[in-house]
């Protein structure tokens, strides 16, 4: 079942068919919001607005524009722009506690694995904010680049710029360290 | 050096290389150099897992509880899909026609007597 015809099924009267989009969602909105340094309890809040927001507009969904995934985390995107400026950056998490998960392969020791870790997310807060949403939302699979271009409101290649120039930053703050 | 450039742009760009590009940056210095300093970042970013919020247990039925309490969603009327606007924008179009019509009319019939002829 395609969202289309899952919203198709909520405006016909079928609100149940709400919740599969919600199953459906859930995961990678947490993770884009996550990705974005919000905790737990503030990514609960934001995700629980975007699905009832979503759920609220739903009868101005038009998919001939957009793709429902695309008008999700463009929502959400919003959302998130506007709780971070109302807390006005001090209360941001900036991706606090960095669990590596297994040790890349190039790299035995977890001491190693770890001070990259922690260096990778001190480089990732210091990305400037347009830079970090589309490089993240290049990361969460469910969109194609196309459709971050549509999320971000750019050309494609204003996101393709963005990203290389995010991974060109990143791999700097890697590698100076490193050596 | 198009081909060093195009290879080193999809790995910056963290895009997928193609068997031959592959093959080209295993035998490129230039290239495999790139490739080296991109693969810390690509491996790194693959382990990151900063503490990540979590997707709570009933969620979804919390969202649903939510919904439940707002009416249905309606279909919103495009503003051209509504008769009203379909019937201004219809009788504009039919006005346009018969002025343009008549302008022309008007133009060949001035033109004519203009020239001589008999009105």
């Amino acid at each position: 079942m395609d969202d289309e015809f899952l919203v198709r099924q909520i405006l016909g009267g079928n609100r149940e068919a709400f919740r599969l989009l919600v199953l459906r969602y859930q995961r990678p909105l947490f993770r884009f919001l996550g990705l974005l340094g919000f905790a737990q309890d503030a990514a609960e809040d934001l995700a629980q607005q975007t699905f009832l927001r979503v759920y609220r507009a739903l009868g101005s969904f038009d998919p001939r524009q957009a793709k429902f995934s695309t008008w999700l985390f463009t929502i959400a995107k919003r959302l998130a722009a506007n709780e971070r400026q109302r807390a006005h950056h001090h209360r941001e998490q900036p991706l606090g506690d960095v669990v590596p998960q297994q040790p890349p392969s190039t790299a035995a020791d977890p001491a190693v694995t770890a001070e990259r870790a922690r260096r990778l997310s001190a480089a990732i807060a210091a990305l400037p904010d347009a830079l970090r949403t589309t490089f993240f939302l290049s990361q969460i699979n469910e969109l194609t680049l196309d459709e971050v271009a549509a999320v971000e409101g750019c050309a494609l290649g204003t996101v393709k710029s963005r990203i290389h120039r995010a991974r060109e930053q990143l791999r700097a703050a890697l590698v100076e360290e490193e050596t | 050096m198009d081909r060093c450039n195009e290879t080193q742009e999809k790995i910056a760009a963290g895009q997928a290389l193609s068997a031959e590009q592959q093959a080209h940056a295993a035998g490129c210095a230039s290239c495999a150099a790139v490739v080296a300093s991109y693969s810390l970042l690509d491996a790194t970013l693959e382990t990151f897992a900063p503490a990540m919020p979590e997707v709570p247990r009933g969620f979804a039925d919390r969202v649903m509880g939510l919904v439940a309490r707002e009416d249905l969603p309606v279909r919103a009327a495009r503003w051209f899909e509504r008769r009203p606007i379909q019937l201004v924008v219809a009788n504009a179009a039919a006005l346009c026609a018969v002025f343009n019509v008549a302008w022309f009319l008007v133009r060949v019939f001035v033109a004519d007597v203009a020239m001589g002829g008999t009105p």
